[in-house]
């Protein structure tokens, strides 16, 4: 990789699109929380999930209640009257959860999505990510990430809702009987621990699992999305080895987890057996001693049943608030991903970052729209200007630095102070939204997006520019497609052929309305003839400045002038035949 | 969205085919039920001593008597937890073995289908089928499963000891379970569309953050940034409110389970008041069949409202053995006619569905050792026949010999002993480089690669730190598009076949690396008959044989001096390409 001075990029500058304060673990579960009045949700939700807890527990003092005075003592009316009584803590049961899960699940959805538009909107920043991202991590990202940051509310409203049902139960036993009821506040939180404890291992494995599970699934996506090359090759066979192993390993590393996860169920029940014999033999024997009533006991037996559920939940707690804070961490850590191009230091700029074009630019009238100097050592990148009218042809033998460049166009790398101009004003000092108002930079690989071929070469509703289409040579094949400018591309264009694609990204470079175009070699997957056709037609854009990054003749015969850089040698510049008469090195590159 | 032409399997053929899984080993099927059962039985013990703790509690006893009682509900509690560990070990090795052995044939099946049929389905939908569904079964199958079968295994015993207890207890419990089967059923029957269509713009949302994501350069060029963000935030709205429809839904049908279990619990204590008064039965008979009841909620709840997760891994399950169902590549062995390293197309016509020919009446003759170029305009049909001469496609009419093997008719590992491709598309497979080099020779070694490697140019490998090693492809070291195909041509020279097909290989170098990857692709083919899909004409002049097409059909064939002498169709390119180098 060639290096390029950086410019005046210091820590000292927040980086990220936000400029008030770094987004952090505790930021977004601040924001994912409370932001866009979802702090009523969350009031509402908790408020719901613990009123349904505290009706649970008191489901079998509510039994207790009826065995004590209408089952034992043969009193019908008083079982109506303690049916009644069951039926309201089932209303107020039912509807406090549905309310509760309602809201929740609201605050959940449209939290997950906020944080997604955070991630989604990160990555389209104009100063671009200093260290780009495959697209399936930002999905994992913008995902399951914030699906699991936003679950907060879920946490705080179960959590909530399982103390709540802890402390009726409590209540409910010292109301019966105080030694009992101290017992179970006692042995819950003992239980508590040995529980976390528990779960330590039970975490370890199961993020083994999940990680060996997601290597085989994106193998298989790998080969299948590459069926085409993996078929070209007769490598099927080889591939389904590959999986098998994969298959394997997942295989023996959800069987490692199901161990420990089946260790945990079991030493769990076997603790709340523990529990329930305990409290059992006190309250039996305080039956017996007639210090509780018969019905007491089973309210007793019962609530230490119910119990152990919030219990279990509430020893969860911590467990899933790391890897919540995990999840927080990568959307965090993507969220301060510095900016590709930083923004300059306040006191550098010659102008505010929203410096209009209008604004500036009748001073500068004399400036050509685009110059890049090359005052540096780095002489890699040849001098030039372009004009209105002119077609300027870039010649850069290494790949490499032809990237380089139409990145640095394009506002996807920095461009080091005094390198580039842009209406006479040095880009660095420009806001990225302007630099690219001026100059069109697409990078080569360019692509389509899901819509019809109109909307993807112009917009949606615009009309076509014949001048365009004719210099990117997509009328023939575009006319033949089922409903011509009309039909919908799916999937990156696919159902069409590279040369097709290339075309209509070129279409689509020439539609835009900036005064400069720079088109990285637009025709590599274009046949000969075609080409020409192609050279011809951007002859016919008198108002614009077209820059070409290219090595093909074709289009270089075109050019009103043509630079050469790279190679360490001094960059030389001329018109194609007379570079052609005097360059070696440029005979060379060109002519292959 | 997919087209579904890969078919579904119903959930009839779904149910057999999961039993033939599951049945394997019929033996061990057999313990692990018994075990879990057992386990339940354990479980079951608990309400009964309760019960006689609560009789003696009533009628006064011993202490003794209650100690002995809660050792015994100790004992319980700790067997069922042994009998639970080992059930839930046992039913994992069953169905996790199972699941293992189905994501297998899967994935083969998958990557065996022939291209023309996974491409006109859609990867996407494969892709989906590996992963997505593979995921979401296993995930049922993991983590639903085990508490499903434990909480079913509850349900049945309990009911079986509340009859042990008074057979009116047991009734009494079932008046509740036509609720329940109501309830579960309008459940079920309202939500599996508002689940499918929840699924579908899940992935559109997904699909578009791809898209988004992976275009954000021309994005931020076109200055449509926002309204890409706009874009991905309009899909997961959509999304959003068919998940809010069906958590309407699921409030609606628990609402109705506890409404079942008032009704259930109310009918309980009527009968044991009844029963009780009538004296049949004791208090603590009576206490221990409202107390089973009571912990009858959870697993109730549990089974009913995992049904649709079980339901979702079932459509999961149905299109993962749609994979396998679907008909793979006919394997006629059709002996060969002559055993040549020659290519033959016998008046070769192909269309694609709904459109004029994209070959027509194609011969062409590939002597052994013969390197042909084909050049013409993009569309001219030259993709489509280095597909069908790959057998990737088979042709409509006529016979394209490959090696003496007719390719559409000829068993794939047999024609792929004979012929590969480098195609346009460079994909590097993720994992290591020796990884992406060995699945075109498995058992190649070390110098084999790094002599394929040094052989087309790739010095770049030695400058990677970990070498062969390097991690590749998706989520490691990125490889640029020039790299990428020399690697592709790497592998073409490890698998040396005898006939070889480049499908303008490199077409995509642009600035500055087409004579590099000329040389390369040299390298790979020389000493092979080859068919060489030019772009430069660099690339036809040095062939033995140029071949023009132009709409389906071959206009000119002969050599670059013959035919530049005929002053043709390839004449008037040839001056075209060279006159911009012209120096005049």
């Amino acid at each position: 990789m060639v290096s390029m001075p950086s410019s005046s990029a210091t820590p000292s500058c927040p980086p990220g699109r936000n400029k008030q304060a770094p987004w952090t673990v505790s930021r977004l579960f601040t924001f994912t929380l409370f932001a866009n009045r979802r702090w009523k949700l969350l009031l509402v939700g908790c408020a719901g999930l613990v009123l349904h807890q505290v009706s649970e527990a008191l489901v079998p003092a509510t039994i207790g209640a009826a065995v004590d005075n209408a089952i034992s003592p043969h009193d019908a009316g008083a079982l109506l009257w303690w049916i009644g009584a069951l039926a309201v803590v089932f209303v107020v049961l039912a509807l406090s959860w549905r309310i509760g899960t309602l809201a929740t699940n609201r605050s959940f959805l449209y939290g997950s999505h906020d944080l997604r538009q955070l991630a989604v909107e990160r990555t389209l920043h104009p100063r671009g990510m200093a260290a780009r991202r495959a697209p399936g991590e930002i999905v994992a990202i913008a995902s399951s990430d914030a699906d699991r940051v936003a679950g907060l509310s879920w946490l705080i409203g179960g959590g909530l809702a399982a103390a709540a049902g802890v402390v009726t139960s409590a209540v409910t036993l010292l109301l019966i009987s105080v030694p009992l009821g101290i017992a179970v506040l006692v042995a819950t939180p003992i239980m508590l621990v040995v529980m976390h404890r528990l779960t330590k291992p039970l975490e370890d494995r199961s993020d083994v699992e999940q990680s060996s599970a997601a290597r085989a699934g994106a193998l298989a996506t790998d080969f299948v999305t590459g069926s085409r090359p993996l078929k070209g090759l007769g490598a099927e066979e080889a591939a389904v080895s590959r999986y098998k192993a994969a298959s394997r390993t997942s295989l023996l590393a959800g069987l490692r987890a199901v161990r420990s996860r089946s260790a945990y169920n079991g030493a769990s029940t076997a603790l709340s057996a523990a529990f329930l014999a305990g409290i059992a033999f006190f309250a039996a024997w305080f039956a017996v001693q007639g210090s509780i009533t018969v019905g007491q006991l089973v309210a007793v037996v019962g609530v230490a049943q119910f119990v152990q559920g919030p219990m279990a939940a509430l020893g969860f707690l911590s467990v899933e608030l790391a890897r919540k804070r995990a999840s927080a961490a990568r959307i965090a850590v993507l969220l301060a991903e510095p900016d590709a191009v930083p923004a300059p230091e306040p006191k550098e700029r010659t102008t505010t970052a929203a410096g209009s074009a209008s604004a500036v630019a009748p001073l500068l009238e004399a400036a050509p729209l685009l110059e890049l100097r090359s005052g540096s050592d780095d002489a890699a990148f040849p001098p030039f200007t372009a004009s209105a009218g002119e077609i300027v042809g870039v010649v850069l033998p290494n790949g490499t630095q032809a990237r380089l460049l139409v990145d640095t166009l394009g506002f996807r790398t920095p461009a080091p102070r005094g390198l580039v101009s842009i209406d006479g004003q040095d880009a660095a000092d420009l806001d990225p939204v302007h630099v690219r108002s001026r100059v069109f930079a697409d990078s080569h690989d360019g692509v389509l997006f899901h819509g019809s071929v109109r909307a993807n070469v112009a917009t949606a509703d615009a009309r076509l520019e014949e001048r365009a289409m004719a210099a990117a040579a997509v009328g023939d094949f575009v006319s033949q497609l089922p409903e011509g400018t009309e039909t919908v591309l799916t999937g990156h264009g696919q159902s069409l052929s590279g040369g097709q694609r290339q075309r209509l990204v070129l279409g689509r470079s020439l539609h835009q309305k900036q005064p400069v175009l720079v088109l990285h070699d637009p025709t590599t997957a274009v046949d000969t003839a075609t080409e020409a056709v192609i050279a011809d037609g951007l002859r016919n854009f008198p108002d614009k400045a077209l820059v070409l990054v290219t090595t093909s003749p074709t289009l270089l015969a075109v050019c009103d002038r043509v630079v050469m850089g790279g190679g360490g040698a001094a960059s030389e510049s001329g018109t194609h035949r007379e570079l052609l008469a005097t360059s070696a090195g440029y005979r060379e590159v060109v002519g292959s | 969205m997919s087209t579904d032409i890969l078919p579904i399997a119903t959930p009839r053929e779904t149910r057999k085919a999961m039993w033939r899984l599951l049945a394997q080993r019929p033996g061990r099927l057999t313990i692990t039920i018994l075990v879990l059962l057992a386990a339940s039985c354990c479980g079951l013990a608990a309400p009964a001593i309760l019960g006689i703790m609560v009789n003696i509690a009533a009628s006064g006893g011993d202490v003794m008597w209650l100690l002995w009682l809660a050792i015994g509900l100790l004992v319980a509690g700790g067997l069922g937890a042994l009998l639970g560990i080992l059930g839930q070990n046992l039913l994992a090795r069953i169905c996790e073995e199972a699941l293992a052995g189905l994501r297998e044939e899967v994935f083969a099946a998958a990557v065996r289908k022939p291209l023309a049929h996974i491409e006109k389905a859609g990867i996407g939908d494969v892709v989906a089928r590996v992963s997505g569904d593979v995921e979401a079964v296993s995930e049922a199958i993991s983590g639903v499963l085990p508490a499903f079968t434990s909480a079913a295994f509850t349900i049945a015993v309990t009911l079986l000891g509340l009859g042990v207890i008074d057979w009116r207890f047991a009734v009494a419990v079932l008046i509740a379970a036509p609720l329940q089967v109501f309830t579960l059923r309008w459940f079920l029957k309202r939500t599996a569309p508002i689940y499918r269509t929840v699924r579908i713009t899940e992935a559109n949302r997904t699909e578009q953050i791809i898209e988004t994501v992976h275009g954000s350069p021309s994005v931020l060029a076109l200055g449509l940034g926002e309204h890409h963000a706009g874009l991905v935030a309009a899909a997961s709205r959509e999304n959003i409110g068919h998940a809010l429809k069906g958590v309407n839904y699921l409030t609606r049908f628990y609402n109705r389970l506890n409404l079942a279990e008032l009704i259930g619990l109310s009918a309980v204590l009527v009968v044991g008041f009844w029963l009780h008064a009538e004296g049949a039965v004791t208090i603590g008979a009576a206490t221990a069949a409202a107390l089973y009841f009571y912990r009858l909620f959870d697993p109730i709840g549990l089974v009913l409202g995992q049904f649709d997760e079980l339901q979702k891994a079932a459509a999961g399950l149905g299109r993962m053995f749609g994979l396998t169902m679907s008909p793979g590549p006919a394997a006629t062995h059709a002996p060969a006619a002559v055993a040549s390293a020659g290519v033959v197309l016998n008046d070769v016509t192909f269309s694609y569905p709904g459109q004029r020919p994209a070959l027509n009446a194609v011969s062409l003759t590939v002597k052994p050792g013969e390197r042909v170029a084909i050049v013409g305009t993009s569309g001219a049909g030259k993709t489509t026949l280095a597909k069908v001469i790959m057998g990737l496609e088979h042709p409509d009419s006529g016979t394209a010999w490959v090696g003496g093997l007719d390719s559409a008719s000829a068993a794939p590992a047999e024609l792929h002993d004979r012929i590969a491709m480098v195609s346009q598309e460079v994909h590097v497979f993720s994992g290591t480089l020796a990884e992406d080099l060995r699945l075109a020779k498995p058992g190649a070694s070390a110098e084999e690669l790094s002599c394929v490697l040094k052989a087309v140019g790739a010095a770049w490998v030695e400058t990677l730190d970990d070498g062969l090693e390097t991690s590749v492809g998706a989520g490691g070291h990125q490889l640029t598009p020039e790299q990428a195909q020399q690697l592709a041509l790497a592998r073409l020279k490890l698998k040396d076949p005898p006939i070889a097909v480049l499908d303008e290989a490199t077409a995509e170098a642009g600035t500055g690396s087409a004579t590099m990857l000329d040389q390369a692709a040299e390298a790979a083919l020389a000493g092979r008959t080859s068919v060489v899909i030019a772009h430069r004409l660099s690339q036809a002049a040095s062939a033995d044989t140029v071949v023009v097409m132009e709409h389906g059909r071959i206009v000119e064939s002969g050599s670059h001096q013959e035919l530049l002498a005929n002053g043709g169709r390839y004449a008037t390119l040839w001056e075209a390409w060279n006159s911009s180098l012209s120096r005049s």
